[in-house]
């Protein structure tokens, strides 16, 4: 029953500016999910740029296999994602990180 | 050729086996089962709601019409669920937090807990939503018509209307049984969302089997098909770009603001883990579903005569291959994608109307306001399903009305334009703490007014909702604001200039409204607590002091919770705070779990102005809120260590306080009692004296004679009561007492008790209000004595009970090998003061001329039923005194030896 704070306990006020390794691997996850909508967003509005409709070649039956393998690649990458951040929905309440307790 | 009947007979069969499922999952649910009803599975299969009839035979049609533009309706869901941890894990944590309950109490929830935002997302919804029901009716009847164009049978009678009707009839009857069992729309509907997940696969496994008949049955495998896609009519991709972009922001945007699909998504979630499967299992089944789609309308093109629907080419491709029973199994697909859409969908919605129109109206409207008494529940849930009846009965209007016009297939992208005016309220709530109620409101009533102007009437027809002229030169001939042309910019798609303009115009006065408004306290309370979901930091409360008498509050939640549910919450926060019974202490805390647990049920609003009516005043003010953050900047470092060292000591103190007052309550009843208990012998004993010596004298005559032995004979034998009275209580405190355990009926049981009750003051007329059905439960103990509890208890009622048509109400139930026995009558109750010491044995509240007894009952009774192994407690807020008797139906093994601590007077000690 100290008067003033113990020590560590100030230094937990303020997140962490460096992680351990599988925490950093977590953050990276986060990042990746974010950066996965955004490719998703590019590569499903590339077509935009390829103007099929004033080009005379059939373009449906490429688009379509171009279309569903970006979708099935974004699909693949979801669940890896997925597997790694799932068990961090238990630990990581907290978006800043506060609650860590070290390695 | 499968007979229409046969078709009838499926389709009713199809339907009574999901009513089946939905039945068995409520009753493991009920029994505490849940197991895979809660898994990430169905989860993702009850997401599917998404893909309705519209997507189920529609998407052929649209791909059929402009190639592969109907994709771009699965991939603005996919985008969002595969970032679902920056967004879709925001919005379900909040929903959990606030015990959301539908769209529109998120965002009335944001906004301060604004009823008037709640009121116009509802409206908006409504609006949205009856268009889209009205479409799943006229797919099933389309359906039930090409089966019944290509069956042999002359005489299939197939009037549409009629085939409608009985839908949205069997829709009606399915939803309010499933859809309306529990008022809390945060226990989930497990029955709904089991059927849902059933459907689900339905409907996946029929159009894979479509499909995979279409490209290796009638097609020569893959190769072939791409062949066939390049030789079609849709072989030229017509690339539209604003489309493209636009449809796919308008689908992502749908898929977070649908009422059904945040129904699905945010309130009937179970566990925040099942979104990580989601996040990609669901993009995978919008992957299946659209996969075939081409496929199908290249093949029906090729194959099909010219001029029939492609909206119906799943159905109509395997019916002309003679593929009778992958029809059906086709048929089934669509008829699960619109039926799951429509209970769903009218769950949702008849939440939303009965929590932010007709509960409001109604509290504003019944005399004595939120303060009146009443069950509420009831009644919520009669509103819930008139509000469902409603719904339906809109969209089958709707149907009538619309009834082969082409304007039903573009009302999918309709609709979602509409609900998607929420997008930049829920947004902005989510994640800007700059967002007011002032330019949240602005926001959602421009983008609302500028969808029904430019695509919403319009789309009606012309002539329906707005004149031709109208459409052509505008409204006065300003040709500036012809609906479809806003600002003279006539070059744009339709839809497309409704998605930009309502979207421009709602973005920008929200944002201005936003920027130029203050909020007010409530409103920055709930800023942060949306905004900072995820931060642990302990936010102000909405409440800055307590002060509401937690009877009342009681009395209120017991209206809204139902009597056990209330009472156990209010047993769990008052053991949380240290005290016993059933009434916390109302610090702002409590008020605040109230207030959420209320939300629950009603939304957020009313749950806020039915609590506001009790705590008058002591809403926080904007001087409480910069105090407290003040405050928590200082104390930031070490504040949770003292909080929970100071709410430790906060509940020690608590429990000090009640000792306290009932030792010092005890000693004035004691001083009071042993006054009382050398009255009560001293009275027969000064007769006994006097008229013994009478007696002594002699000289008297035998009558007389036989009078004063009378009198000595009977003050004898009240001392000998009274004695065995102390000795019986002192015995059964040293638990002591001889159990003879035996076996009965508790209807049995309470006709003796009340037989034997009877005698007291048996000039009144005495009701007793009793479940005979619900009495017949056998229980296992010492029937003489807990019969001595039912007899105390009973005559007490008769005694005490003050209402001029007294009534005795009995239930019993049984709860997890518990009997509980209650017996409320509809005196006057007893004072809250008292209520804490009426078991103990000095306790007497009313002057002793009327009590007769010498103020032992209750305490015997608290006493037997602890060497029952059981517990007698009293139940405030029933209206009435109020006990209840917890009883194991078997005894246990051995007979807990948990003597009170407060009850360590010795025999013999008075």
């Amino acid at each position: 029953m100290s008067d003033a704070p113990d020590p560590p306990e100030a230094a937990r006020a303020r997140p962490p500016l460096y992680l351990a390794r599988r925490r950093y691997r977590r953050r990276r996850m986060m990042d990746g999910s974010l950066l996965l909508s955004c490719l998703g967003i590019a590569l499903f509005l590339a077509p935009v740029f390829w103007r099929p409709a004033e080009t005379p070649a059939a373009d449906t039956a490429p688009a379509m296999i171009y279309l569903f393998a970006v979708w099935l690649a974004l699909i693949g990458a979801a669940f890896l994602l997925a597997r790694g951040l799932a068990p961090a929905l238990d630990e990581v309440t907290s978006d800043t990180d506060v609650s860590d307790g070290g390695t | 050729m499968v007979p229409f009947s046969t078709l009838i007979a499926v389709c009713l069969l199809y339907v009574l086996a999901l009513f089946l499922v939905a039945f068995y999952a409520e009753k493991r649910a009920q029994a505490g089962r849940m197991g895979w009803l809660r898994s990430p599975l169905v989860y993702t299969l009850s997401l599917s709601i998404y893909c309705t009839a519209w997507t189920f035979y529609g998407a052929v049609g649209y791909a059929a019409r402009s190639g592969l533009e109907f994709i771009t309706i699965y991939l603005g869901p996919t985008l969002v669920f595969i970032g679902w941890w920056w967004l879709l894990r925001k919005l379900v944590r909040i929903g959990r937090a606030q015990r959301v309950t539908s769209i529109a109490d998120l965002i009335s929830a944001r906004y301060g807990k604004s009823n008037t935002l709640g009121v116009i997302v509802t409206l908006l919804a409504v609006a949205a939503a009856t268009p889209y029901i009205a479409l799943q009716l006229q797919s099933v009847t389309l359906a039930f018509g090409a089966f019944a164009a290509g069956s042999a049978e002359e005489w299939t009678p197939v009037d549409p209307n009629q085939t409608a009707l009985w839908v949205a009839l069997g829709l009606a009857f399915f939803t309010i049984l499933f859809g309306t069992r529990n008022l809390d729309a945060n226990e989930r509907h497990h029955g709904v969302v089991i059927a849902i997940a059933v459907e689900a696969v339905v409907k996946l496994v029929a159009l894979l089997a479509v499909g995979a008949y279409v490209v290796w049955g009638l097609a020569d495998g893959v190769g072939d098909i791409l062949d066939r896609i390049a030789a079609s009519p849709i072989a030229d991709w017509e690339l539209r770009p604003g489309r493209w972009a636009g449809l796919t922001f308008l689908s992502a945007a749908a898929i977070l603001t649908l009422p059904r699909m945040f129904q699905i998504l945010v309130v009937e979630n179970a566990d925040e883990r099942h979104l990580a499967t989601a996040s990609w299992a669901f993009p995978l089944y919008l992957f299946a579903m659209s996969l075939f789609v081409v496929p199908i309308a290249v093949v029906g093109l090729e194959t099909m005569p010219a001029g029939s629907n492609p909206d119906l080419f799943v159905l109509t491709l395997p019916l002309a291959g003679d593929q009778s029973y992958l029809a059906m199994l086709a048929f089934l697909g669509g008829f699960s994608a619109a039926t799951s859409m429509v209970i769903v969908a009218s769950i949702a919605l008849a939440t939303m109307v009965s929590n932010h129109i007709v509960t409001p109206l109604w509290l504003a409207l019944r005399p004595g306001g939120a303060r009146a008494t009443g069950d509420m529940r009831a009644l919520v849930l009669t509103f819930r399903r008139m509000s469902i009846i409603g719904v339906l009965g809109l969209g089958y209007v709707y149907y009538r009305l619309s009834s082969g016009s082409e304007a039903l297939a573009a009302i999918g992208l309709i609709a979602f334009v509409g609900v998607a005016q929420i997008l930049p309220a829920m947004l902005g709530g989510m994640y800007w703490r700059g967002a007011t109620r002032v330019g949240a409101a602005l926001g959602l009533l421009s983008g609302f007014a500028v969808w029904l102007y430019t695509l919403y009437l319009p789309s009606l027809g012309a002539d329906g909702a707005m004149s031709a002229a109208l459409l052509a030169d505008g409204p006065f001939g300003i040709t500036w604001l012809r609906p479809r042309a806003l600002f003279g910019i006539g070059a744009m798609d339709p839809l497309l200039h409704a998605l930009f303009w309502s979207m421009t115009l709602n973005v920008a006065t929200f944002v201005t409204g936003s920027l130029a408004s203050f909020p007010g306290p409530m409103e920055r309370l709930q800023d942060v607590a949306f905004v900072n979901v995820f931060d642990q930091h302990p936010s102000p409360r909405g409440w800055s002091r307590g002060g509401a008498e937690a009877e009342d509050l009681l009395t209120m939640a017991q209206g809204v919770l139902g009597a056990d549910e209330a009472l156990r919450f209010f047993h769990g926060q008052a053991q949380a705070q240290g005290r016993d019974g059933f009434l916390p202490d109302t610090t702002p805390e409590f008020i605040e779990r109230l207030e959420r647990r209320l939300a629950g049920s009603v939304g957020s609003a009313t749950a806020h102005a039915m609590v506001a009516q009790f705590a008058e005043g002591a809403a926080v003010s904007v001087q409480d809120l910069m105090a407290v953050a003040s405050e928590a900047q200082q104390i930031i470092g070490y504040s949770s260590q003292l909080e929970a060292k100071s709410e430790e000591l906060a509940r020690t103190a608590r429990a000090l306080r009640d000792a306290n007052d009932k030792l010092t309550e005890l000693s004035v009843q004691k001083d009071a009692f042993l006054s009382q208990i050398s009255h009560e012998l001293r009275t027969p004993m000064t007769s006994v004296r006097a008229f013994s010596e009478i007696l002594m004298e002699g000289d008297l005559d035998a009558g007389s004679r036989q009078k004063y032995a009378r009198i000595i004979h009977d003050e004898a034998i009240r001392l000998t009561r009274l004695l065995d009275d102390l000795l019986d209580l002192s015995v059964l405190e040293n638990r002591g007492a001889q159990l003879e355990v035996g076996q009965s009926d508790l209807s049995d049981l309470i006709d003796r008790a009340i037989q034997s009750a009877s005698s007291i003051r048996s000039d009144r007329d005495f009701t007793y209000d009793r479940d005979l059905v619900a009495e017949h439960v056998v229980v296992e103990c010492d029937l003489d004595r807990l019969l001595q509890v039912f007899i105390n208890l009973i005559t007490n009622a008769r005694k005490y009970c003050d209402a001029k048509v007294p009534v005795l109400k009995i239930r019993v139930r049984l709860r997890r090998g518990t009997v509980e026995i209650d017996f409320v009558d509809n005196g006057a109750g007893i004072p809250k003061k008292a209520q804490s010491i009426i078991f103990e044995k000095f306790a007497r509240l009313s002057d002793q001329n009327r009590a007769g007894g010498a103020g032992l009952g209750l305490a015997i009774c608290r006493e037997i039923m602890a060497n029952l192994g059981g517990k007698i407690v009293y139940l405030p807020g029933q209206g009435g005194a109020a006990f209840r008797v917890g009883l194991p139906q078997r005894p246990p093994g051995r007979v807990a030896f948990n003597r009170r601590q407060n009850s360590p007077q010795e025999p013999g000690e008075f």
